[in-house]
């Protein structure tokens, strides 16, 4: 038998302190271990992005992180966007224009879209379409999806007026 | 994935003595894009896994007299953000700034790009336009290797993660007067395999005419590849688009891709080789970067 290992480690701005099995993702510790379900499991070999979280503020895939290599980092889920009741401007201007479909990949790309407008207040178009270029999509053929971010922006600048 | 511990030192000595004292049970990990994968495809089965990410130093990128020192933990975000490497070395940049996707590129190491061996590998391509080694740490001792002689084959790599790790990469800046440039063709712009990469560096004269030249081609044999014909070809050349499409040319017929699924025919990707060889000479000779040592 192999021993379980302790985690600790920040999400959403909480400390939690978790037994993990050694070789658990961190995907698998999100969903499993902490139920954030909101994170989803899609290709589970980085290449779909709806794993997306961030960690230490850049987004990553959860699904190839081994969760102890979190190990007294900070991980931002899409659970943390909200403010208490109040949803992010990107998930609201999401649901606003239809950027969700099936929404298996909306998490992964509210979280690759929150990191670009970090880094970026003010993206065109295009700057959207490389930061979220590691999530794909398979309803939404990505027009609303970059509607959706460009609107975010709209909406965080006219509630800083 | 199946590893039964998971160390994460805080010093290179650790990381060395955790290596020495599990006697090749444990293997070395840095960003876990590859190793993961291949852990979970049980083609690589560590039982346990020593993560260098805490180690203090390990994602630098800094510059020594002519020489630039990638650091063990340095990601590709890193390289493709770095100042220093878009002003002396964009053809390493440019590379990493295409390798995957975002987020892969966040997690991802250059010297994980080495390791892994893939003749077509972005950054390891990129790293063959110029002269470059790397820093080999074990508990016996530091060794350098330089990077061609680091291939071993297809997906293999000299250097034995259970043993010992590679701790930098040093890349020798060429002469005073260089321009370098990548050039990559696929299949989409993102989270796509190349068809074919090439990496070039020129070092010119005062008068413009190529006094060496270096142009690296992937994936076209099993270990990164040099033309070095189109590479002497141009020595001496003044830089114009005929002699580049000359050069690029002779690199086409001096490469030796395969027929493949998802890269392409043998025929379509050499044919490739000269459109990217002659693209990327034309962008460094348009770059004219000067080297102010």
């Amino acid at each position: 038998m192999r021993d379980k290992a302790k985690l600790k480690m920040k999400v959403n701005g909480k400390t939690h302190s978790v037994e993990v099995e050694p070789d658990a993702s961190l995907l698998e510790v999100l969903r499993d271990q902490l139920n954030l379900r909101g994170t989803k499991k899609g290709c589970e070999e980085g290449e779909c992005g709806a794993c997306t979280v961030l960690i230490d503020g850049l987004p990553v895939v959860s699904c190839l992180t081994p969760a102890l290599k979190c190990q007294g980092l900070s991980v931002e889920t899409v659970e943390g966007m909200e403010d208490g009741k109040k949803l992010h401007p990107l998930q609201e201007a999401f649901l606003e224009t239809g950027a969700v479909q099936c929404g298996y990949c909306t998490s992964g790309m509210l979280m690759s879209s929150r990191h670009l407008l970090e880094k970026n207040t003010n993206p065109t178009a295009e700057e959207i379409k490389i930061g979220l270029s590691g999530n794909l999509c398979r309803c939404t053929g990505y027009v609303q999806i970059i509607e959706a971010v460009l609107s975010a922006v709209k909406k965080i600048k006219e509630s800083e007026k | 994935m199946d590893w039964e511990a998971y160390f994460l030192p805080q010093s290179l000595e650790e990381a060395l003595a955790i290596l020495e004292e599990k006697q090749r049970a444990a293997r070395i990990l840095a960003g876990g894009t590859d190793l993961v994968l291949q852990q979970r495809r049980a083609r690589n089965k560590a039982k346990m896994l020593v993560d260098i990410s805490r180690i203090p130093g390990l994602s630098q990128i800094v510059k020594e007299d002519d020489l630039i020192h990638i650091g063990a933990m340095c990601t590709h975000s890193d390289a493709a953000n770095s100042t220093l490497l878009n002003q002396y070395l964009p053809a390493l940049s440019c590379a990493c700034s295409q390798i995957g996707s975002p987020q892969i590129r966040n997690m991802g190491t250059l010297v994980g790009n080495i390791v892994s061996a893939q003749p077509g590998a972005d950054a390891a391509l990129a790293l063959h336009a110029f002269e470059t080694s790397v820093t080999i740490a074990a508990y016996a001792g530091t060794r350098q290797m330089s990077l061609p002689d680091i291939y071993a084959g297809l997906g293999l790599c000299c250097v034995d993660s259970t043993r010992e790790l590679i701790t930098r990469i040093t890349v020798k800046i060429p002469g005073k007067r260089m321009v370098n440039a990548f050039e990559r063709l696929s299949t989409r712009g993102t989270l796509t395999l190349p068809v074919v990469n090439t990496g070039v560096c020129l070092e010119l004269h005062d008068d413009d005419s190529v006094a060496s030249s270096r142009i690296a081609v992937g994936p076209v044999s099993p270990k990164p590849f040099r033309a070095v014909k189109a590479e002497s070809f141009l020595v001496g050349k003044k830089m114009n688009a005929e002699v580049f499409q000359q050069a690029a040319d002779m690199a086409a017929r001096e490469s030796q891709p395969r027929d493949s699924l998802l890269r392409g025919s043998r025929d379509f990707r050499r044919s490739m080789v000269s459109v990217i060889v002659r693209r990327a000479l034309q962008r460094s000779a348009d770059m004219r970067l000067t080297y102010e040592g």
